[in-house]
Protein backbone atom coordinates (compact mmCIF):
# COMPACT_ATOMS: atom_id res chain seq x y z
CA UNK A 1 0.00 0.00 0.00
CA UNK A 2 2.77 2.33 1.06
CA UNK A 3 4.98 2.13 -1.95
CA UNK A 4 1.71 2.05 -4.04
CA UNK A 5 1.08 5.83 -3.09
CA UNK A 6 4.44 6.81 -3.21
CA UNK A 7 5.65 8.83 -6.14
CA UNK A 8 8.91 7.36 -8.17
CA UNK A 9 11.65 9.35 -6.05
CA UNK A 10 9.23 9.93 -3.06
CA UNK A 11 9.26 9.04 0.18
CA UNK A 12 8.59 6.73 3.23
CA UNK A 13 8.94 8.26 6.99
CA UNK A 14 8.02 6.60 10.42
CA UNK A 15 8.59 7.85 13.13
CA UNK A 16 7.68 5.58 15.95
CA UNK A 17 7.74 4.37 19.81
CA UNK A 18 10.74 1.58 20.02
CA UNK A 19 9.48 -2.15 19.84
CA UNK A 20 11.51 -2.86 23.03
CA UNK A 21 9.41 -0.56 25.01
CA UNK A 22 6.40 -2.47 23.87
CA UNK A 23 7.85 -5.80 25.67
CA UNK A 24 6.25 -4.25 28.92
CA UNK A 25 2.80 -4.57 30.39
CA UNK A 26 2.30 -0.91 31.54
CA UNK A 27 -1.02 -1.10 33.25
CA UNK A 28 0.92 -2.64 36.65
CA UNK A 29 3.46 -0.85 38.94
CA UNK A 30 5.75 -1.52 38.04
CA UNK A 31 5.61 -2.23 34.32
CA UNK A 32 6.62 -5.95 34.56
CA UNK A 33 8.35 -7.42 30.98
CA UNK A 34 5.45 -9.67 29.56
CA UNK A 35 5.31 -9.20 26.37
CA UNK A 36 7.05 -10.89 23.43
CA UNK A 37 9.07 -8.47 21.06
CA UNK A 38 7.95 -10.08 17.88
CA UNK A 39 4.96 -11.98 19.09
CA UNK A 40 2.41 -13.09 16.19
CA UNK A 41 -0.73 -13.14 18.81
CA UNK A 42 -2.58 -10.48 19.20
CA UNK A 43 -2.18 -8.13 22.94
CA UNK A 44 -5.48 -7.65 24.50
CA UNK A 45 -5.44 -4.48 27.04
CA UNK A 46 -8.09 -2.88 28.86
CA UNK A 47 -8.03 -0.08 31.24
CA UNK A 48 -9.65 3.02 32.23
CA UNK A 49 -7.91 6.41 30.96
CA UNK A 50 -6.01 7.40 27.99
CA UNK A 51 -2.58 8.39 27.28
CA UNK A 52 -3.68 11.19 26.58
CA UNK A 53 -5.74 11.98 29.87
CA UNK A 54 -5.16 9.17 33.16
CA UNK A 55 -7.61 10.72 34.48
CA UNK A 56 -10.57 10.24 32.58
CA UNK A 57 -13.63 7.62 33.03
CA UNK A 58 -13.48 6.20 29.58
CA UNK A 59 -12.17 2.29 28.91
CA UNK A 60 -9.94 1.95 26.69
CA UNK A 61 -10.10 -2.08 24.88
CA UNK A 62 -7.63 -2.69 22.76
CA UNK A 63 -5.70 -5.04 20.69
CA UNK A 64 -2.64 -4.65 19.72
CA UNK A 65 0.48 -6.71 17.54
CA UNK A 66 4.21 -6.14 18.43
CA UNK A 67 6.43 -5.85 15.51
CA UNK A 68 10.32 -5.75 15.88
CA UNK A 69 12.33 -3.58 13.41
CA UNK A 70 13.49 -6.24 11.39
CA UNK A 71 10.14 -6.59 10.25
CA UNK A 72 9.81 -3.18 9.86
CA UNK A 73 12.32 -2.91 7.72
CA UNK A 74 11.92 -6.33 6.19
CA UNK A 75 8.92 -5.36 5.10
CA UNK A 76 9.41 -1.89 3.73
CA UNK A 77 12.01 -3.63 0.99
CA UNK A 78 10.01 -6.31 0.38
CA UNK A 79 7.69 -3.38 -0.80
CA UNK A 80 10.35 -2.65 -3.15
CA UNK A 81 11.70 0.74 -1.17
CA UNK A 82 15.04 2.06 -0.21
CA UNK A 83 16.11 1.96 3.37
CA UNK A 84 17.51 5.24 3.99
CA UNK A 85 18.37 5.16 7.95
CA UNK A 86 17.27 3.13 10.79
CA UNK A 87 17.86 5.50 13.74
CA UNK A 88 17.16 4.83 17.31
CA UNK A 89 16.92 7.88 20.01
CA UNK A 90 17.03 7.56 23.61
CA UNK A 91 14.38 10.57 23.92
CA UNK A 92 10.29 10.69 23.37
CA UNK A 93 8.82 13.73 22.55
CA UNK A 94 5.91 12.68 24.63
CA UNK A 95 6.25 11.19 28.20
CA UNK A 96 3.94 8.22 27.54
CA UNK A 97 5.78 5.66 29.81
CA UNK A 98 6.28 5.86 33.27
CA UNK A 99 9.13 6.68 35.38
CA UNK A 100 10.66 8.77 32.35
CA UNK A 101 12.40 12.17 33.19
CA UNK A 102 12.38 15.36 31.06
CA UNK A 103 15.78 16.32 29.39
CA UNK A 104 17.29 19.93 28.52
CA UNK A 105 15.39 19.77 25.49
CA UNK A 106 12.73 19.35 26.71
CA UNK A 107 12.00 15.61 26.00
CA UNK A 108 11.52 11.99 27.93
CA UNK A 109 14.18 9.35 28.72
CA UNK A 110 14.11 6.61 31.15
CA UNK A 111 16.91 7.38 33.66
CA UNK A 112 19.16 4.81 32.78
CA UNK A 113 18.41 5.13 29.23
CA UNK A 114 18.64 1.23 28.88
CA UNK A 115 17.00 0.96 25.58
CA UNK A 116 15.70 3.28 23.06
CA UNK A 117 12.01 4.62 23.40
CA UNK A 118 11.58 5.56 19.51
CA UNK A 119 12.93 4.89 16.37
CA UNK A 120 13.11 6.30 12.84
CA UNK A 121 13.17 4.84 9.34
CA UNK A 122 13.27 7.05 6.01
CA UNK A 123 12.79 4.99 2.99
CA UNK A 124 12.82 5.77 -0.62
CA UNK A 125 10.77 4.89 -3.64
CA UNK A 126 13.76 4.46 -6.25
CA UNK A 127 12.57 6.24 -9.45
CA UNK A 128 12.86 3.71 -11.78
CA UNK A 129 11.03 1.34 -10.01
CA UNK A 130 7.71 2.50 -10.68
CA UNK A 131 6.98 -1.32 -12.93
CA UNK A 132 7.43 -3.47 -10.23
CA UNK A 133 4.87 -2.10 -7.27
CA UNK A 134 3.77 -4.38 -4.86
CA UNK B 1 -12.19 -13.31 17.60
CA UNK B 2 -11.51 -12.36 13.98
CA UNK B 3 -9.39 -9.33 13.16
CA UNK B 4 -12.58 -7.80 11.74
CA UNK B 5 -13.80 -7.77 15.20
CA UNK B 6 -10.29 -6.59 16.83
CA UNK B 7 -10.27 -3.47 14.13
CA UNK B 8 -13.70 -2.96 14.89
CA UNK B 9 -13.00 -2.90 19.28
CA UNK B 10 -10.05 -0.61 18.48
CA UNK B 11 -12.53 2.29 16.17
CA UNK B 12 -14.82 2.01 19.08
CA UNK B 13 -11.97 2.85 21.65
CA UNK B 14 -10.36 5.26 18.82
CA UNK B 15 -14.25 6.64 18.81
CA UNK B 16 -14.51 7.19 22.22
CA UNK B 17 -10.80 8.88 22.83
CA UNK B 18 -11.62 11.63 20.59
CA UNK B 19 -13.75 13.79 22.60
CA UNK B 20 -11.90 13.38 25.68
CA UNK B 21 -8.27 13.59 22.97
CA UNK B 22 -10.08 17.47 21.77
CA UNK B 23 -10.27 18.20 25.33
CA UNK B 24 -6.54 17.43 26.88
CA UNK B 25 -3.52 18.96 27.64
CA UNK B 26 -1.96 16.53 25.73
CA UNK B 27 -3.22 17.48 22.21
CA UNK B 28 -3.52 21.59 23.54
CA UNK B 29 -6.33 21.79 21.29
CA UNK B 30 -6.04 25.56 22.19
CA UNK B 31 -2.94 26.64 21.14
CA UNK B 32 -2.84 24.12 17.82
CA UNK B 33 -5.83 26.59 16.66
CA UNK B 34 -3.97 29.73 17.29
CA UNK B 35 -0.87 28.76 14.84
CA UNK B 36 0.87 25.86 17.49
CA UNK B 37 2.50 23.13 15.33
CA UNK B 38 1.78 19.68 16.87
CA UNK B 39 4.81 18.20 15.00
CA UNK B 40 8.13 17.23 16.74
CA UNK B 41 11.81 17.74 16.06
CA UNK B 42 12.62 14.27 14.44
CA UNK B 43 9.41 14.32 12.27
CA UNK B 44 9.97 18.17 11.10
CA UNK B 45 14.13 17.26 10.27
CA UNK B 46 13.04 14.28 8.54
CA UNK B 47 10.85 16.59 5.81
CA UNK B 48 12.58 19.41 5.44
CA UNK B 49 10.99 21.76 2.91
CA UNK B 50 7.29 20.43 2.59
CA UNK B 51 5.79 23.09 0.79
CA UNK B 52 4.16 22.24 -2.25
CA UNK B 53 4.57 18.87 -1.72
CA UNK B 54 2.37 15.71 -1.51
CA UNK B 55 1.61 14.45 1.53
CA UNK B 56 -0.04 11.00 2.79
CA UNK B 57 -0.23 10.90 6.26
CA UNK B 58 -1.73 7.54 7.73
CA UNK B 59 -3.55 6.82 11.21
CA UNK B 60 -3.58 10.72 11.43
CA UNK B 61 -6.16 10.55 14.49
CA UNK B 62 -8.12 13.80 14.05
CA UNK B 63 -5.35 15.67 11.71
CA UNK B 64 -3.43 17.49 14.04
CA UNK B 65 0.01 16.92 12.40
CA UNK B 66 -2.04 16.30 9.02
CA UNK B 67 -2.69 19.82 9.57
CA UNK B 68 0.33 21.17 10.90
CA UNK B 69 2.01 20.47 7.29
CA UNK B 70 -1.12 21.80 5.37
CA UNK B 71 -0.62 25.21 7.09
CA UNK B 72 3.23 25.03 5.90
CA UNK B 73 1.58 25.25 2.61
CA UNK B 74 2.12 21.20 2.26
CA UNK B 75 -0.73 18.92 0.05
CA UNK B 76 -1.93 16.87 2.50
CA UNK B 77 -4.43 14.00 2.90
CA UNK B 78 -4.72 12.28 6.41
CA UNK B 79 -6.05 8.44 6.51
CA UNK B 80 -7.64 7.34 9.98
CA UNK B 81 -10.02 4.32 10.63
CA UNK B 82 -12.05 6.28 13.01
CA UNK B 83 -15.04 8.17 12.16
CA UNK B 84 -15.73 10.22 15.15
CA UNK B 85 -11.62 11.17 14.55
CA UNK B 86 -12.26 12.27 10.58
CA UNK B 87 -15.57 14.18 11.86
CA UNK B 88 -13.38 16.15 13.70
CA UNK B 89 -10.40 16.75 11.39
CA UNK B 90 -12.64 17.87 8.84
CA UNK B 91 -14.25 20.70 11.16
CA UNK B 92 -10.85 21.90 12.13
CA UNK B 93 -9.91 22.42 8.47
CA UNK B 94 -12.84 24.02 7.93
CA UNK B 95 -12.36 26.52 10.45
CA UNK B 96 -8.82 27.00 10.38
CA UNK B 97 -9.49 27.64 6.40
CA UNK B 98 -6.98 24.76 4.97
CA UNK B 99 -7.30 22.27 2.56
CA UNK B 100 -6.29 19.34 3.69
CA UNK B 101 -8.38 15.84 2.48
CA UNK B 102 -9.40 13.20 5.16
CA UNK B 103 -10.50 9.90 4.94
CA UNK B 104 -11.87 7.57 7.04
CA UNK B 105 -11.07 3.59 6.30
CA UNK B 106 -8.88 1.06 7.56
CA UNK B 107 -5.26 2.15 6.93
CA UNK B 108 -4.54 -1.31 4.61
CA UNK B 109 -7.43 -0.40 2.50
CA UNK B 110 -5.89 3.10 1.64
CA UNK B 111 -5.71 2.42 -2.37
CA UNK B 112 -9.05 1.11 -2.31
CA UNK B 113 -10.26 5.08 -1.29
CA UNK B 114 -6.95 6.98 -2.25
CA UNK B 115 -5.63 7.08 -5.96
CA UNK B 116 -3.63 10.22 -5.63
CA UNK B 117 0.73 9.70 -4.80
CA UNK B 118 2.51 11.28 -2.76
CA UNK B 119 6.01 12.92 -2.39
CA UNK B 120 5.93 12.04 0.97
CA UNK B 121 3.84 8.95 2.89
CA UNK B 122 3.65 9.35 6.80
CA UNK B 123 2.80 7.92 9.82
CA UNK B 124 3.78 8.70 13.29
CA UNK B 125 4.15 7.62 17.36
CA UNK B 126 1.68 4.94 18.15
CA UNK B 127 0.63 3.29 14.98
CA UNK B 128 1.81 0.24 14.08
CA UNK B 129 1.04 -1.56 16.83
CA UNK B 130 -2.65 -1.29 15.44
CA UNK B 131 -1.81 -3.31 12.62
CA UNK B 132 -1.43 -7.56 12.57
CA UNK B 133 1.04 -7.42 9.67
CA UNK B 134 3.48 -4.85 8.26
CA UNK B 135 3.88 -7.39 4.68
CA UNK B 136 3.06 -5.55 1.62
Amino acid sequence: MISERLKPGGFFYIVEFHPIAWIFDYTVSPPIMKYGYQQKEAIYEEYQGTYADKNSKMVSKEYGWNHSLGEVISSLAEAGLQIEYLKEHDASPYDIFPGLIKNEEGMFELPNKMYPLVFEVKATKNSTTEAVEL
Amino acid sequence: MNEAEMFETNRNTWNAKVPVHADSEFYDLANFRKGKSSLNKYEMEAFGEVCGQNILHLQCHFGQDTLSLARMGAKCTGVDISDEAIKLAKQLNTELKLDAKFVCCNVLDTSQFVSEKFDIVFTSYGTIGWLPDLKP
